[in-house]
């Protein structure tokens, strides 16, 4: 048993050189059979769906090797040669009547933190000049915000003098990358705000993991920082679904990319180009990337243009709905009051109204206006198109609360039991509601001194829509 | 009647004592002592005094002693004997007279964690200091998540969150790396063979990553009694360690019975069941008002027992409530809440799987009763330690099985009592799991060249990951140069992660989750028109949703259960080795093994007579893993009947599948068989052994060596057995493998011998 034991122990009988060299040959011949490789993993199972390390066709297919060709002799710009490595800066810069899209660069200049900001959380608090920004957006080898990510291309953009200026770093290969990331914080150092998209979860996250693996202080530590993503959505989600950064440049800026790389592919051009040499295809890269930095900085000044808009009353009516949202969770009554009225009093599709109007009557009930409320509750309950309950019940409420006046209350609650039950021929039942109505109705009818009737529905719909009331009378 | 005199009673039975093969007492041992060292601090001293600990046992003296001068230690610790002092007491006491001090516990499951995380918040409310302990697991908020990588004093973890939520995130805890001064790794003995070798692989990740940041953290190791702590302590954490062992806190007398069922028919070699007498036995415990816990070793046989023994008291009213199950697939509330009820002494009896072999805290009991053998020494201390702490006299009785193990086991209770428990045994530079490793580790930080991670032969791995394409070299350091996540793909545990969750729908307005089993027994248990069985409530499967994960469940009472049958295809994709000798031909390759289960039958209860069967449709699970296997040269099957080699090579599969656990010393789940009489790959009587592990864990390379030392063991048992024509302890059952098994299987063994 002990000699078992001792040999239990020696699972590495055969030593690591043949067992490597019995891993290759698995490895060669499942790629010569065309199946799947599992790369050098056999104890990774390869999850369903997971592209992982398995599929690696351009080191398995014997490939003409194309010419090694640098970065520099892609693209112009300049490598810089330091102690720690050298890296490639490739710089463009757009007069200010550039346009991405509908808006000139220009226009990010107007931003102003208390009308812009006005879509992020504590945004018109920002000490926020556009001035002494940056706009910031990395390519990266990958999703995960770790040290096991490299960002391996860096683009900032800035306002300099009467141009706005893309400057790209471009990390030649991974030893090269400290190099880099020093000469880019210094550069970063002038600036007091970085303006991002999805930066907040991506790429500052990500750029901070890389500066402490590399034992560096991470750069903007001070700065204030602009996500625009998180800002977008707020503002054009209603208008137009997609919030990524493609479906606001098509839908938001009118500009349509040509022959853009997929971000998607990203990673694995980085990885094919450090084993061949050929930097030629990663051009597109810096493409796409310039691309991106520009749509931000053509976006900030889109929000900032909305939203001055909309305080002239001029707006989109979802986009003056969409502030009025988020004047509202930022606490800011008035401003939201005005813009939900202008938005309802131009036309908002029938989706928006009937929440602009909900979001309105309650807004008008925190600030004590009930009878602007008990207004907007009646004429819900008068369309015909509003499926929710809600107004009903509120005016009820407000009947036998606030006006003391049951009977009222009641033909009202008469009135919802009439188009609940039209609505449950349409939709499953909803039976908490019923009966919450029905109790609402004895108290009621309690309170009013009226015998329990089997009121038909009262005309507080004059015209009952037909398909309902077809419904109902059966 | 208390313990004592049942069981002088029970003794007194003529049918009791005949199936008593051994009744050993093992006697009080007093406590030792020793004072609380200087250093402590004196509020914790105090604390520990309002809760009536004045002194300290003397192996808990001797290991904070060495905690404290920063040595690394084991701890062996048998059950209650106050272990989570031995590192509450160092960790507070340094957190006390540094604030920036952090330590790190790990646990092998969440439940346990929950468990310490709470008895160390009680301590430090009773100290009164601002020491901040939090788990750090699936189940923590992300909300809460920020806070505790910074604020955390104490971060209370499990491996598998330390594989993929910590230690691939290093630069959101720098904190924590940079002031880690002890690790704390509790329930050492769990960490062996593949988990083992995978968290070995974990820790070395982790000082790779403490040593990047400027810590070096002690390690504080329990364990309980294993044959080598201080070897598996040290091969774990790639450091000495010390064993302390001696220790000092008091035991009651405990009785020791082994009890093995009789024997119902001779010529088969048939005993009555294990579980029936099991019953029996808890049954004459529970009823005389002593709190029992009882041992099942699968999750089917802990339910079918709990029903058993509910039905057993069924005529004291309230009794059958104080009895309720235990095990995984049960959720994290109603465990709780067996717990408490166990603690607090409103349940009688427990039935669980080896679930609550670790310590989760369930107070005192009296009596143990395990259904069949453990399967190891130290699992059987672990599970008897169950029953009895300080003072009082408690018992446990070990009920056999017909498996050849208990066999062995019942008929050689010196064997069990004069062993020294088993080897706790990892081997963490397993090629494969080191690869998975060495992976991570440069996802998390690049490789020098020369750097080293698992002893000398790094850089021929780096080289080989690069070379593959997965690492990139540049300048003096290896990169990970791909777009996964590998901490992602690569589970610590089996591939089975993936959990079907149960819902019964027996009131459809009011559906709720009951339960979860995990990917690969979902079809054998939870298969549509199974007999699901939950807290000994039976549940027919309406329908296995198999794309979504569900199970839905109705309540029912019927008196059969359900048994699936499980359909293995095998497929020789490499040889990496081979050797002829005359009478036998050796292999050793790669298999993709195809399991698919095909029919189930329906059996009725307590005849366990068969009612009925049906067909079943489910998508195969492959697994892709190495294997080892022999087949029979033309010369050597000639000799045998087409129908004498299908019974002889089943025979020898079972007796070599039974054998061989024992001298690889692996779990025998670990380590399947497959019988092929006309096998399409050698054309020859074939038997394989493959690892159940995608890749390989190194079980089948190890068989391929050792394979003439296995077949001697298996020549020697089947000579042994007492049994006439073959029984479940040898060759298998007669009644399944015809009458003249074991003499073809001896035969067999015979003529075919590996050179």
């Amino acid at each position: 048993m002990t000699e078992a034991e001792a040999e239990a122990d020696g699972i590495r009988s055969r030593d690591l050189a043949q067992k490597l060299a019995a891993l290759r040959r698995i490895i060669a011949e499942k790629e010569a059979a065309g199946r799947p490789c599992p790369g050098a993993g056999p104890a990774t199972v390869p999850a369903p769906g997971s592209a992982g390390p398995s599929v690696r066709q351009p080191h398995s297919r014997p490939i003409q090797r194309p010419a090694v060709r640098p970065i520099e002799t892609c693209l112009p710009g300049e490598v810089r040669q330091t102690a720690e490595g050298r890296f490639f800066l490739h710089e463009r810069a757009f007069p200010l009547e550039h346009q991405h899209g509908r808006r000139p660069l220009a226009g990010a200049l107007t931003f102003r933190p208390e009308e812009g900001g006005r879509l992020s959380p504590g945004g018109t608090d920002l000490g926020f000049d556009p001035v002494h920004a940056v706009f910031l957006d990395t390519e990266t080898t990958g999703l995960a915000t770790t040290s096991g990510t490299l960002a391996f291309l860096i683009g900032t953009g800035f306002f300099s003098g009467s141009t706005f200026v893309v400057r790209q770093y471009f990390v030649p290969d991974f030893a090269d990358e400290e190099a880099c990331l020093r000469a880019l914080r210094e550069d970063l150092g002038r600036f007091d705000a970085v303006v991002t998209f999805n930066g907040r979860s991506f790429d500052l996250p990500l750029l901070e993991a890389r500066y402490i693996t590399s034992r560096l202080r991470p750069p903007l530590a001070g700065a204030t920082h602009l996500d625009l993503l998180p800002a977008c959505r707020r503002l054009f989600r209603q208008r137009i679904g997609g919030c990524r950064l493609a479906e606001l440049e098509n839908a938001v800026l009118g500009f349509y990319r040509e022959d853009d790389i997929p971000g998607e592919l990203i990673p694995q051009m980085y990885f094919d180009y450090l084993r061949s040499g050929d930097a030629a295809p990663l051009a597109g890269v810096f493409e796409h990337n310039r691309h991106d930095i520009l749509a931000m900085a053509a976006l900030l000044a889109e929000v900032q243009a909305v939203v001055q808009g909309c305080r002239r009353g001029e707006g989109h009516p979802i986009d003056l709905f969409s502030l009025a949202c988020a004047d509202e969770r930022e606490g800011r009554l008035e401003d939201s009051r005005a813009l939900y009225e202008r938005a309802l009093a131009l036309e908002l599709p029938p989706a928006q109204d009937l929440v602009a109007r909900k979001r309105l009557s309650l807004l008008y009930k925190r600030m004590g206006l009930h009878d602007h409320a008990a207004d907007l509750w009646r004429q819900m309950c008068d369309q015909s198109t509003c499926l929710s309950l809600f107004p009903f019940i509120e005016l009820a409420k407000d009947l036998e609360h606030r006006h003391r006046d049951p009977a009222a209350a009641r033909q009202v609650v008469l009135a919802a039991l009439s188009r609940s039950r039209a609505l449950d021929q349409v939709f499953s039942p909803n039976t908490v509601t019923s009966a919450d109505l029905e109790k609402r109705l004895r108290r009621l009818e309690r309170k009013a001194g009226v015998s329990p009737a089997p009121a038909p529905a009262p005309a507080l719909s004059p015209a009952p829509p037909p398909a309902l009331s077809s419904e109902t009378r059966r | 009647m208390n313990l004592a005199l049942l069981l002088e009673t029970l003794m007194d039975e003529p049918r009791f004592r005949s199936c008593v093969e051994a009744r050993v007492s093992l006697p009080a041992r007093p406590a030792s002592y020793a004072p609380f060292p200087e250093w402590v601090d004196p509020r914790l001293k105090d604390a520990l005094a309002a809760r009536g600990i004045t002194q300290l046992y003397s192996h808990q003296a001797e290991a904070v002693e060495m905690a404290h001068a920063c040595r690394h230690v084991v701890v062996v610790t048998p059950t209650a004997s106050g272990k989570t002092l031995t590192y509450n007491l160092p960790v507070l006491s340094r957190i006390l007279e540094n604030p920036d001090a952090r330590a790190l516990y790990l646990f092998p499951t969440k439940a346990l964690s929950q468990d310490q995380v709470a008895e160390v918040h009680e301590l430090i409310t009773a100290v009164g200091a601002d020491i901040k302990t939090f788990t750090y697991d699936g189940d923590t908020p992300q909300s809460a998540r920020k806070a505790i990588r910074s604020a955390g004093h104490i971060v209370v973890t499990n491996p598998d969150m330390l594989h993929t939520g910590i230690l691939p995130h290093h630069t959101k805890w720098v904190k924590l790396f940079e002031n880690l001064e002890t690790v704390v790794i509790d329930e050492l003995h769990h960490y062996r063979g593949v988990f083992g070798s995978h968290v070995a692989n974990v820790i070395r990740r982790l000082k790779r990553i403490c040593a990047f940041y400027g810590s070096h953290p002690a390690f504080i190791l329990c364990s309980a009694t294993i044959a080598n702590p201080g070897e598996l302590a040290s091969r774990l954490t790639g450091e000495d360690v010390t064993v302390v062992d001696r220790n000092g806190a008091p035991s009651g007398p405990k009785e020791f019975v082994f009890y093995n069922p009789p024997v119902v028919n001779k010529e088969l070699g048939i005993r009555r069941g294990s579980v029936l007498e099991a019953r029996d036995v808890a049954t004459r415990f529970i009823k005389n008002d002593i709190r029992t816990i009882v041992f099942a070793r699968s999750r089917v046989t802990t339910e079918v027992l709990l029903t058993y023994l509910k039905e057993a008291v069924s005529e004291f009213p309230g009794l059958p409530e104080k009895i309720r199950g235990y095990r995984g697939g049960y959720l994290p509330l109603e465990r709780r809440e067996i717990e408490r009820g166990l603690r607090q002494g409103r349940l009688l009896g427990v039935v669980s799987t080896d679930a609550l072999e670790l310590g989760v805290d369930i107070g005192t009991l009296q009596a143990c009763v395990m259904v069949g053998y453990p399967g190891s020494v130290a699992s059987t201390w672990q599970q008897a330690g169950r029953a009895g702490r300080r003072q009082d006299l408690s018992c446990a009785v070990m009920v056999g099985s017909s498996a050849p193990l208990d066999q062995y086991i019942m008929s050689h209770p010196d064997y069990f009592f004069g062993r020294a428990p088993e080897h706790g045994l990892i081997n963490p530079d397993n090629l494969y799991i080191l690869l998975s490793h060495l992976k991570c580790a440069a996802f998390e930080l690049p490789f020098a060249a020369d750097e080293t991670f698992a002893g000398g032969s790094t850089p021929e791995t780096l080289a080989f990951l690069a070379e593959q394409g997965i690492l990139h070299r540049s300048g003096d350091k290896y990169h990970w140069a791909d777009q996964s996540f590998p901490a992602e793909a690569i589970s610590l545990r089996s591939a089975a992660n993936e959990n079907f969750i149960i819902i019964d729908i027996t009131d459809e307005g009011r559906r709720r989750v009951i339960g979860e089993v995990d990917r690969f027994a979902a079809p054998m248990l939870v298969h549509q028109e199974a007999i699901y069985i939950h807290g000994g409530q039976q549940y027919h499967v309406d329908l296995l949703d198999y794309k979504e994960k569900k199970a839905y469940v109705k309540e029912v009472k019927v008196d059969y259960y359900t048994d699936a049958n499980l359909a293995v295809d095998l497929k020789v994709l490499d040889v990496f080795e081979s050797k002829e000798g005359a009478t036998l031909k050796q292999g050793l390759g790669e298999v993709l093994v195809t399991a698919v289960v095909t029919m189930f039958k329906k059996i009725k209860l307590h005849t366990h007579e068969n009612i009925g069967w049906g067909r079943l449709h489910y998508p195969e699970e492959q697994v892709q893993t190495a294997a080892t296997w022999f087949s029979v040269p033309a010369a050597v099957a000639a000799k045998f009947s087409p129908s004498e080699m299908e019974t002889a090579l089943a025979g020898v599969a079972n007796v070599l599948a039974n054998v061989a656990p024992l001298l690889l010393l692996c779990d025998p789940r670990d380590l399947h068989v497959v019988p092929q009489v006309r096998a399409p790959f050698t054309e020859e009587p074939t038997v394989y052994f493959h690892d159940h592990y995608p890749g390989g864990i190194g079980l089948a390379e190890k068989l391929y060596e050792v394979l003439p030392r296995v077949w001697k063991a298996a020549e020697e048992l089947v000579d042994g057995c007492k049994c006439d024509a073959g029984c479940p302890s040898c060759v298998g059952p007669a009644t399944e493998l015809g009458p003249k098994a074991k003499g073809l299987v001896r035969r067999l063994l015979a003529e075919a011998r590996p050179a």
